[in-house]
């Protein structure tokens, strides 16, 4: 990355700009996926090498779980990061906020304030009531606390966007897996009691990643997590529209079916193993063997712990080889 | 650690010619696969058109200062100008292939 000056870039530099804007955009990617081993930090004795793997990724993750939105800005009010909750608040892709102008997202009658604001040469103290988005009566109101801060080759801003109402995503985040997004056990034992309670149908498989401890002795945590990741998005993208799915444990995810005989909850099994396979995972990550799951299910009976036989299933599948399921029917 | 040079040659004129410096801290697993997949890669697609150094940080780290590298591992492309950067073990040939414009994004 070319290292600024720390003047401010002028409408020459834009094509710099937009080169350092997706730089930083790799940058933010391959701290998130893992990609990258170590980082450069400077120190008073020179560049140092700091492994990624502890502090950086901690305070990455603990960015994203903070109640408010974090957006890093360019000298010139260009979004260089936008954090996944300020990406809610404002109700757009979080990638598709890289690169545009921060004040393209507050309402008009607010902009001028949040561009002096932003003019400032010593913003820390700037604090703003502004509405967000262009549409009054339904954006939200949020505070905006303007800070510097030194990014590698420019001094630029931090935005901290406190929504008057944290209520709504502290519940989110109590409900939810942070890495995959998918529900976590306590949604999906809400979802399931709930399911129960108007109906005595359907099923719940339960999916357990096979040899999941070689994969993260062989390479580490953060390849453990890029893993459960893309198996989640798999496992999401295989299951019907009414389905429920979950990770309710370390390399454990579960499905509620709200429909469905043995048939049906047979077929989805099939195709849940087949899309972990078409991953590919193993070559992707260079572990030197395929990547499966072993799947325990069990139809919805009266009086049954369907969670319970779910598991005993699971453990078939595993007794049997694993890269399998097991699904019990109504006499279990 | 050496670079490797495809065959003793170096029309640094040549614009189909590729110059890579590969930043490593070590023996790190996404530090070897880098070195290894990037290999590979010139090897398949650049049929004998470059020079790759590969500059291990923890043996160096001064040298983070000329390409102002940030997170490892990162290639470089120094030629054909402009500069590109990646970050990451390159196990995405089709992203570094495009990522180094050797084929079209």
């Amino acid at each position: 990355m070319n290292r600024a000056n720390g003047s401010a870039p002028t409408p020459s530099d834009s094509d710099a700009l937009k080169q350092r804007i997706a730089e930083l955009e790799d940058l933010v990617t391959a701290l998130r996926s893992g990609a990258a081993d170590a980082l450069v930090v400077d120190t008073d004795a020179g560049p140092s090498v700091r492994p990624v793997g502890g502090s950086d990724v901690l305070y990455q993750r603990l960015i994203e779980r903070l109640p408010e939105g974090l957006v890093a800005l360019s000298l010139d009010g260009t979004i260089l990061f936008a954090s996944r909750r300020f990406a809610a608040l404002v109700g757009e892709p979080g990638e598709s906020l890289i690169g545009r102008p921060f004040v393209e997202l507050i309402a008009h009658h607010e902009r001028a304030d949040v561009i002096a604001a932003l003019e400032d040469d010593r913003p820390d103290d700037a604090h703003l009531l502004v509405q967000l988005g262009a549409e009054a009566d339904r954006s939200p109101t949020v505070v905006l606390s303007i800070e510097g801060i030194e990014l590698p080759g420019q001094t630029a801003r931090w935005v901290i966007v406190s929504d008057t109402d944290h209520q709504a995503y502290l519940h989110y985040l109590v409900e939810h897996d942070f890495l995959t997004e998918l529900l976590n056990r306590r949604g999906f034992e809400s979802q399931l009691a709930e399911h129960l309670e108007d109906a005595a149908a359907g099923a719940v498989l339960i999916i357990d990643v096979d040899h999941f401890k070689y994969v993260n002795d062989t390479l580490g945590h953060l390849a453990g997590d890029e893993l459960l990741t893309r198996i989640a998005h798999g496992l999401a993208a295989t299951v019907r529209g009414d389905d429920v799915i979950a990770r309710i444990g370390g390399d454990e995810f579960a499905i509620l079916m709200r429909s469905g005989d043995l048939t049906a909850v047979d077929a989805l099994a099939s195709r849940l193993l087949a899309s972990v396979r078409e991953l590919g995972l193993g070559e992707v990550l260079g572990l030197g063997r395929e990547i499966s799951v072993s799947i325990g299910g069990a139809l919805v009976v009266p009086g049954l712990d369907v969670m319970a036989v779910a598991d005993d299933a699971l453990y078939q599948a595993k007794r049997e080889g694993r890269d399998r399921a097991v699904v019990v029917g109504a006499l279990a | 650690m050496s670079p490797e040079s495809s065959d003793g040659e170096h029309p640094q004129g040549d614009a189909d010619h590729y110059t890579l410096r590969l930043y490593v801290a070590g023996q790190t697993p996404r530090s070897l696969a880098a070195i290894n997949n990037l290999v590979n890669i010139c090897r398949e697609h650049l049929d004998g058109r470059y020079d790759i150094e590969v500059i291990d940080l923890l043996e160096d780290p001064e040298r983070a200062r000329a390409d102002d590298i940030v997170a490892i591992p990162t290639l470089i492309r120094a030629l054909p100008a402009p500069l590109q950067r990646l970050i990451g073990d390159l196990s995405d040939t089709e992203r570094v292939l495009t990522g180094l414009e050797i084929v079209p994004r």
